[in-house]
């Protein structure tokens, strides 16, 4: 079986160094007398030449930017209820229009970007973090504990997680703390797995061996030499994970168990479109919301894919 | 063969009581009597004594290890325990809604093959060109569109304003059972449900093919001056759909999570229609139920893959 659920090579990726449309070839703003260039610089450099990957980037930079200023950007409260003014289409008053309980459409989508981010973020880091926990285990020590924590990689990747997801949130009860930790507890098996094949395969590099011959403990081979070169493969997969934490939170709240009304996220504004006569008659309701979501995910997804290029040192510059 | 198969089969066995480990600790860790979980339609009624009575020959009052292995007897007897709302066994209403999920789930991932396969060969034969740029960034959107949202979408334009296909249902109540009748009612669905096993089906494929096509006996067959096409589609696709089989399996998860939503937003009478009924109404032995068997026919399909897998590229088996 293939050791990743996403694909080591994108169609974007050009292994053979060949041109990529929409890609320029590389004219360098770099500093000519600048002798030395980190990694990190070339990384960074690879990335920007990477347009939907930099687009996606400047989105997310926008976003986190309006979930910071959220109180200062939004036109009105999006909690007041105004049962008046409920379901009103779009007007200079409210811009994307008002939902059912009269609250504004806009500032509702605004102060939602919060919840989607800290989903997004905290879920992602959680994951990842656990996932390359255990995935370094595994790799690093081998035999019986490398074999259990695979074994419970395949069952935990057996089930249909959102089915887990939704009745644990269910029992637990509905909190973005709850979401945060309940996704992250089902989504580690995806970086586990990555970060295990990672460590074999820098376990049998030279440098590692040469660093065994010298005396150096497990525990620090460990630490200097294969968490390293972990990293660059786990920022992908944690950028990956992110985007899918954020659809996961989003499909909770519109099937009602994610966070709860009034609060505003992207997914629960949607819940109302369940209903055709919303659907149809109100599409302020839902569009924009829905559209938003769509973006963001792609966004972080794009970014994922340029770091992916961005970041494999098999690469040419 | 057989070494292989053998093989195969001891990495299945403790997977198979991880899954049934793991939904047991549920049935402990959920709120509410585990004896609950595991009585019979008839036993809602039974009198206070008869219920001590089959406390006990469930084990339920001696340790956890000997509850679970009671409890794992009676799974394999078919007992999942009886639904606290509808007050009919489990299984019985999984195996009712299996065949709807099925239908929906198989024509999905039809479809998706379908659109998949010549995109991702395209993209391949084509490399690097406008088409294999598209083809990767509408992967990407396939992929990153909420399915709710995709839902929503189609039902608003092609239901609501187009008026070309119903808006949810198995079929037209009320209508004679026609084969055209449901198509209708069955495209949109499948065809969300499908978004999002395109993208990774034109990834893979397009991945594959340039593996395949990088190969000598592909050299060998353009210097015998076999035709572009077929060597492309007898020479190079044959070889790249086989590792295609085990991606199925491995989107299965994904695709059975995707019923929930799906099936609520049309009123599919499935499974994930079901589960999440269950899930509103705190009707734990459902939940499980479906959660467990879900777990389980993932894990066939994954040996189902690997097997046939192994049967088409004997490389494998070394």
């Amino acid at each position: 079986m293939t050791d990743d659920l996403r694909p080591d090579e994108q169609a974007t990726d050009h292994v053979d160094g060949g041109p990529v449309p929409g890609i320029p070839p590389d004219q360098s703003e770099w500093d000519d007398s600048l002798p030395i260039q980190s990694p990190w610089r070339i990384a960074w450099r690879r990335f920007k030449r990477h347009r939907l990957a930099f687009g996606g980037l400047i989105f997310v930079i926008i976003l986190v930017a309006i979930a910071i200023l959220a109180p200062i950007l939004a036109p009105q409260d999006p909690n007041v209820v105004d049962v008046s003014a409920s379901r009103n289409p779009p007007s200079a008053d409210h811009l994307l229009g008002t939902d059912s309980a009269g609250r504004d459409v806009l500032s509702r989508l605004i102060f939602g970007s919060r919840v989607s981010l800290t989903v997004g973020v905290a879920a992602a880091l959680s994951a990842a973090g656990l996932g390359t926990l255990l995935g370094l285990l595994a790799g690093v020590a081998g035999g019986w504990i490398d074999a259990i924590i695979m074994r419970v990689v395949d069952v935990f990747l057996s089930f249909p997680s959102l089915m887990l997801i939704l009745l644990l949130v269910a029992v637990l009860g509905p909190s973005v703390v709850t979401i945060i930790v309940v996704i992250a507890f089902f989504e580690w098996p995806t970086a586990c797995r990555i970060v295990r094949q990672m460590a074999l395969s820098i376990k049998e590099q030279d440098f590692v061996l040469a660093a065994r011959a010298t005396g150096s403990s497990r525990w620090r081979i460990m630490r200097k030499h294969v968490a390293p070169g972990v990293l660059s493969p786990l920022t992908v997969v944690a950028t990956l994970l992110s985007a899918g934490a954020i659809l996961l939170e989003a499909a909770l709240s519109f099937l009602g168990l994610g966070v709860k009304q009034p609060q505003a996220s992207w997914g629960g504004m949607l819940e109302e479109a369940q209903s055709l006569t919303i659907l149809k008659e109100m599409p302020w309701l839902w569009i924009p919301p829905g559209a938003i979501i769509a973006l963001t995910v792609l966004a972080i997804n794009f970014i994922g894919d340029g770091l992916r290029d961005a970041l494999d040192p098999r690469q040419q510059m | 063969m057989l070494r292989y198969l053998i093989r195969r089969l001891m990495i299945a066995i403790p997977v198979l009581f991880g899954i049934l480990f793991m939904s047991f600790m549920f049935t402990r860790l959920l709120p509410g009597d585990p004896l609950l979980m595991m009585m019979s339609v008839e036993e809602f009624s039974a009198t206070d004594e008869y219920m001590e009575q089959r406390r006990s020959d469930l084990g339920l009052d001696k340790p956890v290890p000997v509850q679970y292995v009671v409890w794992v007897g009676e799974v394999f007897q078919g007992n999942l325990g009886t639904s606290f709302h509808r007050r009919a066994p489990v299984t019985e209403l999984i195996w009712d809604r299996l065949g709807p999920t099925a239908l929906l789930t198989g024509t999905g991932i039809l479809l998706a093959l379908i659109i998949g396969i010549p995109i991702g060969v395209m993209a391949a034969v084509r490399q690097n060109s406008w088409f294999d740029y598209f083809s990767a960034t509408g992967s990407m959107l396939a992929i990153s569109i909420p399915n709710f949202f995709l839902g929503l979408m189609a039902i608003f334009i092609f239901s609501l304003q187009l008026r070309w296909l119903p808006t949810g249902g198995l079929r037209t109540l009320g209508m004679e059972p026609s084969l055209g009748d449901s198509l209708k009612h069955l495209i949109m669905p499948a065809g969300v449900l499908s978004a999002v096993l395109i993208g990774p089906y034109v990834r893979y494929t397009r991945q594959s093919m340039l593996d395949v096509l990088r190969q000598d006996h592909i050299t060998t067959a353009t210097a015998k001056g076999v035709r572009g096409r077929s060597i492309v589609i007898f020479h190079g696709l044959r070889n790249a759909l086989i590792p295609l089989t085990t991606v199925i399996a491995i989107q299965i998860p994904a695709l059975l999570a995707g019923t929930v939503i799906i099936e609520t937003i049309f009123s599919w009478p499935g499974m994930g229609q079901l589960v999440l009924e269950a899930i509103r109404r705190r009707d734990y032995p459902i939940i499980i139920g479906v959660v467990l068997f879900s777990a389980v026919l993932v894990m066939i399909f994954n040996l189902i893959a690997d097997l046939l897998a192994a049967i088409l590229d004997p490389r494998i088996r070394l």
